[in-house]
């Protein structure tokens, strides 16, 4: 090779290493610059969700400020503390691992949030744990409508147990523990039931509170699931990388494809592809959208929930467990929307309207086949011809309507026997017949609970099986 | 020239120099993993850990001193087993398990010669009955860990081998199909949760059988397999949200997932082994130190163990007799209790039981238990004794049945069944052949335990 041609080699290698010397150096200058312009304009990444929870808290302040306090069962002075604790406790993430119900509330103590490390959230006069014989115990079990978005006095259980004691129809103290869980369903409250009875946590009664959810989550998965299973296949991958990794020694990949994707310049070009998303979504509908209703679906949930219930019931005969079942108030039913002023008409119900169209389904189904428990308490109609505004948000109830809600339950708990006659003081009163409730329908109850379940339902909903 | 002329040439030149250096370096870098690749890919086994070395020389066991056992212990034809093994080690290589809601995981669906599971959640067997489950079938759903999902070929299974037979046996007035929902792993609280979904499901079968005591007795504190892995995922996730609520340090990179990656290049590893072979020597060689000793465990938790087992069959059976179906819960034969060890030439002497020796411990106690109060639910086996007495291998591995003792164990669950009224009316012959009192049945001692 002559002279020259060496000469033109080195000077192309040179140049090569120079170019790429210099693309270095202007990608990390690249990520620097984004990554302090991130620190300086965090608004920049907010997505929908975020947005909407600025938006929410933005709203309390002004156009429902004069309803906050009332709603929320606060003193006006308490307003600012309660608001710095809930931004505290959304900051723990809400809820944290278990074992076969996928997750359950953090531990907190603060004023107003008081969850335990045991898994329930606090009411006044909390309980001991574990439950103690001396009181007549209930487990209630439910979403976040139960656990409650306010303070912790307002909140269903805690009410009930007020309810109950002040009632002066008992003859001993009750105790009531709050398992409200955000997200959770009847399956997920079966399950954490059972698991309670694994752990040697044997309540006097339990009661349910669904409805909203199950209907929101409708294919009967619980929250979360695709995030589960994605870990899960990520896993699986790492598991075959690591296996190729110890087997020929070839680095694994995926971490580096993680970091790229966690790099400033990465991020900036998300957020630029989901605004152009965004941009094109909002010039189609200005406004929140609910999704298509598929009736079959809806006929399958109450199918799941007819089954958990009967499935609850049966374990919790086996215990002596007197066990009640609530069908709960929602917003989508019998509710006039007009008085609904928390709620947001750019996010909407965000598919807990589902539950509108599923509670009338729910009511037929029940009126041709009632549910084969003891205690079915139809509450979904008691805001029929309520002129006022039950909800906080979406679909949390307000602390006034949490306690018409309680009262309901538990004079219908007190009324249909739930309580043993060795707790009660005297003969329970008799509630008034009310024709919004749907007792009507719903009170011709079998007596005979050991029927099997698939008999419940009419022909046709049942989808297969071995009989 | 000027001094300005001079000195940005100077920096120019500096900067050539480091450019040069970096090239140079960075080639040096990739030539190196390069090479180290070469050497890994040449030696793989220079790099396998331990638990990988273990799957190996289990293989590498039955064609060795177990070569002249597989056949018959794996219930395979002569000429089978390289085409059995192959399928094996490409099963293990893109993993077993996948997701599955409520009982954390499942096993994948795959359809091969020797493996085949469904999508709908089971593992099939001989003469495999349809799904949805066929009206015209007595339907009976199996659960177990491993040992009931079977380690061998699909026919060999407890499962499949219980339903050839009832349907052999002649004392069924319907044909049988079982249905084997065995997953590795799983214990008396997931099955119970399978149960329940497949409920829910709408799939409602005459029988349901659970087939425990092994696993129940392995994962003492009642958490499921991979629970750590969840509960990390779990948190690692939050706190990527709660990062990204934040929104200030969500356009932080993740530096941890660089380093990971760069631990996991050749050269990284090539220093690891080298660190390894110099300062420990003794780490890759095996030496009786290395050897499983192990772990007592205290009473009061193996009672804790059998409280949970015996609360799940009381919670299964309850739900069960809402829906009219038959339940029997059956203690399986473990190795660790009245089997004579010397017969069990298929322990690896340096894993030992590796923690399956428990069960060993809890048996007795639970025996006692059972003894003393008498289970509420309807029916009971007790099948922990049939290894008694018995004087050659009834284990594959550690622990898993051989296709001859499954057959054994399966006769010993139909016999009882049969005895014990487990089936309906409509599908029992008119005088169901009852078998002769076993000593080793110890709810017989006490009659018929009382449905509750």
């Amino acid at each position: 090779m002559s002279g020259g041609a060496v000469k033109h080699v080195w000077s192309v290698v040179a140049y090569l290493s120079h170019l790429f010397v210099i693309s270095i150096l202007v990608f990390a200058a690249t990520n620097l610059l984004l990554w302090q312009f991130f620190q300086q304009y965090p608004a920049v990444l907010a997505d929908k969700k975020q947005q909407m929870n600025v938006e929410y808290r933005a709203r309390l302040e002004a156009a429902l400020a004069k309803w906050k306090d009332k709603w929320y069962g606060l003193r006006p002075d308490q307003w600012n503390a309660w608001a710095a604790e809930s931004i505290q406790v959304g900051n723990t993430g809400g809820n944290r691992y278990a074992d076969f119900v996928m997750f359950k509330p953090v531990a907190f103590m603060g004023k107003f949030y008081k969850l335990s490390e045991h898994g329930f959230r606090h009411v006044v006069d909390q309980g001991p744990w574990p439950p103690e014989a001396g009181y007549y115990n209930i487990f209630f079990f439910g979403g976040s409508t139960l656990l409650g978005i306010g303070p912790y006095w307002t909140a269903l259980p805690s009410l009930l147990q007020q309810y109950l004691n002040n009632s002066r129809v008992l003859a001993k103290p009750v105790k009531v523990y709050n398992f409200g869980t955000g997200s959770y369903f009847s399956t997920q409250e079966k399950i954490r039931f059972q698991n309670l009875l694994l752990e040697r946590h044997v309540p006097d009664g339990v009661v349910f509170l669904d409805g909203l959810n199950d209907f929101y989550f409708v294919t009967g998965r619980p929250s979360g699931w695709g995030w589960f299973e994605a870990c899960f296949r990520e896993n699986a991958r790492n598991a075959r990388e690591y296996n190729r990794h110890h087997r020929f020694g070839t680095p694994r990949w995926e971490p580096l494809r993680n970091f790229i994707r966690s790099l400033p310049v990465f991020r900036a070009g998300q957020i630029l592809g989901r605004r152009s998303h965004a941009k094109a979504i909002i010039r189609r509908n200005g406004q929140y959208t609910p999704p298509p209703i598929d009736r079959a679906a809806l006929v399958k949930v109450c199918q799941r929930y007819i089954e958990n219930a009967q499935q609850i019931n049966a374990i919790a005969m086996v215990h002596d467990i007197s066990a009640a079942f609530v069908w709960q108030p929602v917003p989508g039913y019998k509710y006039d929307l007009r008085h609904h002023v928390a709620l947001n008409p750019r996010y909407g119900m965000l598919g807990h309207e589902r539950s509108g169209y599923g509670y009338p389904i729910m009511r037929s189904i029940l009126k041709r086949n009632p549910l084969k428990v003891k205690h079915f308490i139809w509450a979904a109609d008691i805001q029929e011809n309520r002129k006022e505004p039950l909800y906080v948000d979406a679909v949390h109830y307000t602390a006034q309507f949490s306690k018409v809600l309680v009262k309901y339950i538990a004079d219908r708990l007190i009324a249909d026997g739930f309580f043993p006659k060795d707790v009660l003081l005297h003969s329970a009163p008799k509630t008034e017949s009310s024709g919004a409730a749907g007792k009507t329908a719903l009170s011709e109850r079998s007596k005979a609970i050991t029927r099997p379940v698939r008999s419940l339902m009419a022909p046709g909903n049942n989808n297969g099986g071995g009989k | 020239m000027s001094a300005y002329g001079e000195r940005s040439k100077a920096i120019t030149r500096f900067f050539a120099y480091l450019s040069h250096l970096v090239c140079i370096c960075v080639l040096l870098f990739v030539a190196a993993n390069l090479l180290s690749l070469l050497v890994f890919r040449a030696y793989p086994r220079i790099l396998l850990p331990e638990d990988l070395l273990t799957t190996y020389n289990y293989l590498a066991r039955f064609s060795g001193q177990l070569k002249p056992y597989r056949d018959e212990w794996f219930g395979l034809q002569q000429g089978q087993w390289e085409s059995w093994e192959k399928e094996v080690t490409k099963r293990l290589a893109v993993g077993l398990s996948g997701y599955e809601d409520f009982t954390m995981f499942r096993m994948r669906p795959c359809k091969g010669l020797f493996f085949s599971f469904s999508e709908h959640g089971f593992r099939n067997g001989a003469d495999q009955g349809p799904w949805p489950p066929g009206r015209d079938y007595c339907n009976i759903f199996v659960f177990g860990g491993s040992t009931t999902m079977g380690t061998g070929p699909d026919w060999t299974t407890v499962p499949s081998r219980l339903q050839e037979y009832l349907n052999d046996s002649g004392r069924l007035k319907k044909p049988v199909r079982v249905y084997n929902f065995g997953r590795g792993s799983y214990f008396s609280t997931q099955e119970r949760i399978l149960f329940q979904n497949l409920l829910l499901a709408g799939r409602i079968p005459d029988g349901a059988i659970f087939l425990n005591g092994l696993n129940d007795f392995y994962f003492t504190d009642g958490r499921p397999s991979g629970w750590n892995f969840f509960e990390r995922s779990f948190s690692e996730g939050r706190d990527e949200a709660l990062q990204w609520v934040a929104n200030r340090t969500s356009a932080r990179p993740k530096w941890q997932k660089l380093g990971q990656f760069i631990r996991s290049l050749p050269v990284w590893r090539a220093g690891e082994i080298l660190g390894r072979r110099l300062f420990s020597p003794s780490a890759a060689t095996a030496s009786p130190d290395r050897k499983y000793k192990p772990a007592q465990v205290s009473e009061s938790v193996l009672r804790e163990v059998i409280r949970r087992h015996l609360e799940n069959a009381r919670q299964a059976e309850a739900v069960a007799h809402a829906y009219g179906v038959s339940t029997a819960f059956v203690v399986q034969p473990v190795p660790g209790y009245k089997y004579d060890m010397k017969y069990h030439i298929a322990l690896d002497p340096l894993r030992g039981l590796g923690r399956h020796e428990r069960s060993g411990y809890g048996y007795p106690i639970m025996r006692s238990i059972v003894k003393r109060n008498p289970l509420k639910v309807r029916h009971f086996i007790w099948a922990a004794d049939i290894t008694e007495n018995r004087k050659e291998p009834l284990y594959l591995d550690a622990v898993h049945y051989t296709a001859e003792f499954s057959k054994i164990l399966a006769k010993y669950i139909a016999d009882r069944l049969i005895a014990d009224d487990f089936f309906p009316k409509d599908v029992l012959p008119v005088s169901a052949l009852k078998t002769e009192p076993s000593g080793a049945n110890i709810q017989e001692e006490h009659g018929h335990a009382t449905a509750n």
